[in-house]
């Protein structure tokens, strides 16, 4: 339900980023990794930022998103393991004290670019 | 052509809370941040809280809420600063941000203050996800809610470092398993201070205002 503010800065950031770089008008595709411990609904995203960038030089830029699954490290073993729902347990040795390694990511990962005169 | 990027999408938002955390330690003061869903009994606790250790604890309270200053009112009894945040009376943000946090903090006499409650806007869900400054999160669940939300809603609880079980006095009146319930807390996160507590009859207040006291700098 917080996905309209959290898409808002996510395109500020690419127009900023496209700028910095000198791509303005040329993003073809964001790239974003979502954690899926986190509260943000991919479909809800890729709404929002269809809408948001609508009559922009964004409009018809995809947004590609790569679920990223929870992961753990093991505080006892030192093991890191995949998480899939609770109970979070070390699978190898069983302690509950796991620190989350990977799952919390909202992370602009690239931006595909079309060349001059490209598409 | 792909171009690495590789940039939080909340990194001016994690910065912001940054400096809140630096502020609040500079004045000593300890931020719990108290997500729960709405009629948990976050107000409630915060009444017994204050009743027990006010003077103690030197609060300021964040209230956040949508809409209405009901739960500020109820605190003004205490001889404690309350500043109140609305996110918007037609369904507002969901959550505090860290920038309305920042704000709400040059009303609080940081300088009297050892804690700064901050009380979430009802929702077991959005204010998990953002930090904005607190040394520590505390997930709020009545046990009226059932014993299965730890697992339905497991992001509050890996976040937070303590949960605080409610409304133990309405037990014999329920079909819930308490015993349930904590095992259910304990899948999501074992590392979690568990206070089981009726902030209505007093059952259980102790062991949580202790907790609280013992965060206090210098405590």
């Amino acid at each position: 339900m917080h996905e309209l503010p959290v898409t808002q800065s996510l395109v500020e950031q690419v127009r900023a980023e496209a700028e910095r770089l000198g791509v303005a008008g040329r993003v073809a595709a964001v790239h974003l990794k979502l954690g899926a411990l986190t509260t943000f609904v991919p479909a809800a995203m890729t709404f929002y930022f269809e809408a948001l960038t609508k009559d922009t030089e964004l409009e018809g830029v995809e947004l590609a998103i790569e679920e990223i699954g929870v992961a753990g490290k093991c505080g006892r073993c030192g093991e890191t393991l995949a998480l899939e729902a609770p109970p979070f347990l070390c699978a190898a040795c069983g302690s509950p004290d796991l620190e989350i390694v990977s799952g919390r990511e909202l992370v602009i990962d690239s931006l595909e670019v079309r060349e001059d005169g490209e598409g | 052509m792909e171009i690495k990027i590789v940039k939080k999408v909340l990194e001016a938002h994690d910065k912001l809370a940054e400096e809140i955390r630096e502020l609040l330690a500079g004045k000593g003061a300890y931020m719990f941040n108290l997500i729960g869903g709405p009629g948990a009994g976050k107000t409630l606790l915060l009444e017994s809280t204050f009743d027990a250790a006010a003077a103690e604890i030197r609060p300021g309270v964040i209230e956040g809420d949508i809409a209405t200053t009901a739960d500020a009112e109820r605190l003004q009894r205490f001889d404690v600063p309350v500043v109140q945040i609305n996110t918007g009376p037609f369904g507002g943000d969901c959550h505090l941000a860290p920038n309305l946090v920042r704000a709400a903090l040059d009303e609080l006499p940081l300088d009297d203050c050892g804690t700064v409650f901050i009380e979430n806007v009802g929702n077991l869900v959005c204010p998990a996800e953002f930090y904005v400054g607190e040394n520590e999160k505390v997930v709020v669940l009545s046990v009226t809610e059932g014993e299965d939300k730890p697992l339905k809603y497991p992001l509050a609880f890996r976040e937070a470092k303590a949960a605080v079980i409610t409304k133990i006095d309405l037990l014999p009146h329920l079909d819930v398993d308490a015993a349930a319930l904590q095992r259910n807390v304990a899948a999501v996160n074992a590392k979690l201070a568990v206070f089981p507590l009726s902030a209505k009859t007093g059952e259980g207040m102790a062991a949580w205002v202790d907790y609280v006291k013992s965060k206090l700098a210098g405590g």
